[in-house]
């Protein structure tokens, strides 16, 4: 059954998500602390794995229907970039910036960065996990724009309600010594060296790395753009008619929980929770 | 009149006569050529009557660069042909060659001089000749812009977008003409028709298509067909939009902010193109590796490679790029088109057992000379200690 067959519903995914979740709170209630005593060993040690399997069974079943949406298209090649990604809102374990359920994509071998940004508005959604969206706007990191052989190209696609901006980050040559960004959503990001080692790595986001005006980069080439809606994924490098300047929403990273807010750039994992734990 | 000479940088420049090749190459050196060679067309369409060898033929044949640049040409593996002309320029193809089998990395370079002569030229490496025809060919563009027509762009619609630019131009003389200045440029839908429609005949290379279109091996437009689609494409990309004329009855086409820049840049900068065609010789006939069209101005090095696109057709990847970045794609470029001959080149003479087995060819993504000045760089070098190049070939 091909992927259009298969659409990611609005109930379809309400229902996924909530037996990942069961099979997450399963594997949580599985795990014991400290060694358990000889004669339980085997049981505990049988319900962890049986419950560690139903959860990566529907972790692997929440990554399989997730739609692949192309997003971005590669300003060298023209190459379109296709991600699987849970456009239907904030609340998807794709989002989940600790525990992220997201398959591994098949990606054009000049993408160097993906990341973006979503408004959504006055009212933030409630999850119930820590959610890094991004700003509010659409914003570039200068440090990867100022190598010659990167340009980025932000284009958007709706979240739930939400208006999201993706920026993707493309590199002829990649740079393999240039630290990159954090992966959309989460702390750390996916690559690979020279010799094609694959390694995970942590960047902090600093205030520099965000910058919302978008201008100077469409100028000087280094930035292009996609119209919001165009299915063709034309790339645009002409101010005139950009719909991502000067957009309104947050001017930092945002942190979401239980539909509380706060600015990740202030302190990346404090939350009205961890403030009344205090 | 036959001519060899060592250059102050060190290449070999040998100026013949075309009268004189044929007794050079077949009689005092005893060169045979294979039919990709381009002394092929030279010598076997030239039906001239046999001529005896000079005092002064005999002395140029028995310079030995002149048998190494002339062995080279007749069996070429790697055949670099560039037709330059364009803008002011005027048309002067020319073609290198590559024979690792022969001389691991040296390039040979032949075209046409004054007074139907030609010029056969050595470089020591490809590095050297890249260095040669970039200078030659590029601007010296430092500072980034934008690409108003990314890729992926079908032939089709680059042939509007190169027309829309000419029409700028057109419109840009016409108000020169005229003595006017007009702030909102347009064109009449019809005029731009009927402009493309004879652009497309006239070859007339002081226009961007007609130069597009001369200058770049195996382009065949006969099955062209002037489609209104494409037109959506140059207003999606913002070069030429419709619009209602002040009366409401006219439509014209308002040159957008991509079309405006574009146009600008042409009328104002652009002095020359060049259309190139890497292939590798096979016994099956020419491989053709890449095939392009380089159209420099002030701001940028326009690079159109010509790639196959989706729907059975060609489609023109274009990207605006500094004189380093250029430099950096060609020598990329260049180390991918070597790689199989100079690997071909060391398996042949390893098999004939040659006392130049013992070299190994040098790895081609490591440039040995500046591509600026062509001087010498020690290893690992960053910039030239010569001029200050920064070396961002390889």
């Amino acid at each position: 059954m091909t992927k259009k067959e298969q659409p990611f519903s609005a109930a379809k995914r309400r229902s996924m998500i909530r037996t990942l979740n069961a099979a997450y709170k399963a594997v949580v209630a599985a795990s014991v602390d400290g060694a358990p005593a000889a004669s339980a060993r085997a049981d505990v040690d049988a319900r962890y794995t049986k419950a560690q399997k139903r959860y990566r069974e529907c972790a692997e079943a929440y990554e399989k229907a997730l739609p692949r949406i192309a997003l971005s298209r590669c300003p060298f090649s023209g190459e379109v970039v296709r991600l699987a990604i849970d456009n239907l809102g904030l609340d998807g374990p794709w989002w989940n910036r600790d525990v992220p359920v997201r398959p591994v994509d098949e990606l054009p071998a000049s993408v160097f960065a993906i990341t973006g940004a979503v408004d959504f508005g006055k009212t933030p959604p409630k999850t119930d996990f820590v959610c890094m969206p991004g700003p509010g706007a659409p914003y570039v990191v200068p440090r990867l724009l100022t190598d010659p052989a990167i340009k980025a190209v932000v284009s958007s696609i709706p979240i739930g309600k939400h208006k999201a901006y993706a920026v993707v980050y493309f590199a002829q040559d990649t740079p393999y010594d240039l630290a990159r960004i954090n992966r959309w959503g989460v702390d750390h990001y996916l690559a690979e060296t020279a010799d094609g080692e694959g390694y995970r790595m942590f960047v902090p986001d600093y205030w520099i790395d965000f910058d919302f005006d978008l201008n100077f980069y469409i100028e000087t080439g280094r930035l292009l753009w996609i119209a919001p809606g165009d299915t063709v994924l034309t790339l645009r490098a002409t101010l005139r008619h950009c719909p991502y300047l000067d957009l309104p929403g947050h001017r930092y990273p945002v942190g979401l929980l239980d539909g509380a807010t706060w600015n990740s750039l202030i302190d990346a994992d404090a939350h009205p929770k961890d403030a009344q734990a205090a | 009149m036959a001519q060899a000479s060592q250059h102050q940088n060190g290449s070999f420049v040998l100026q013949i006569n075309a009268s004189d090749l044929k007794p050079l190459c077949a009689d005092l050196l005893k060169l045979k050529w294979d039919p990709h060679s381009p002394l092929a067309f030279l010598l076997e369409q030239r039906k001239t009557k046999a001529k005896k060898a000079t005092k002064a033929l005999k002395a140029v044949a028995a310079d030995e660069n002149t048998a190494r640049a002339l062995s080279i040409l007749a069996n070429p593996q790697i055949v670099l042909n560039t037709r330059m002309g364009g803008g002011s320029q005027p048309f002067v193809p020319s073609t290198a060659c590559l024979a690792p089998s022969l001389d691991p990395e040296v390039v040979a370079l032949i075209s046409p001089s004054f007074e139907g002569s030609y010029l056969v030229q050595l470089f020591e490496t490809p590095w050297r000749y890249l260095a040669f025809w970039l200078n030659l060919n590029a601007s010296g563009a430092a500072e980034p812009i934008p690409n108003y027509m990314p890729p992926p762009l079908s032939l089709e619609a680059f042939v509007y977008v190169a027309h829309s630019i000419d029409c700028f131009r057109r419109v840009s003389l016409s108000d020169l003409l005229d003595h006017e200045n007009h702030a909102g440029a347009s064109i009449d839908p019809d005029v731009f028709g009927e402009t493309l429609g004879s652009a497309l005949k006239s070859g007339d290379m002081r226009w961007l298509l007609p130069a597009f279109l001369r200058l770049t091996p195996g382009l065949d437009l006969s099955g062209f067909d002037e489609d209104g689609a494409h037109l959506t494409a140059l207003e999606r990309l913002d070069f030429l939009v419709p619009a209602q004329t002040k009366n409401g009855r006219d439509t014209v086409l308002l040159f957008g902010e991509a079309g405006r820049a574009m146009g600008q840049e042409f009328t104002r900068t652009w002095f020359g193109a060049n259309g190139f065609e890497w292939a590798q010789a096979t016994p099956k006939g020419l491989n053709v590796l890449h095939r392009g069209f380089l159209a420099p101005t002030a701001l940028a090095n326009h690079l159109c490679m010509v790639e196959n696109g989706s729907a059975n057709g060609l489609s023109i990847n274009h990207q605006a790029l500094t004189r380093e970045a250029l430099d950096a794609h060609f020598a990329k470029l260049l180390g991918r088109a070597l790689e199989p001959a100079l690997e071909e080149g060391q398996t042949e003479r390893a098999a004939h057992g040659s006392e130049q087995d013992e070299t190994e060819a040098p790895a081609p993504s490591a440039p040995k000379f500046c591509p600026q000045c062509g001087g010498k760089l020690r290893a690992n070098a960053k910039f030239c200690s010569g001029c200050g190049e920064s070396v961002v070939l390889g």
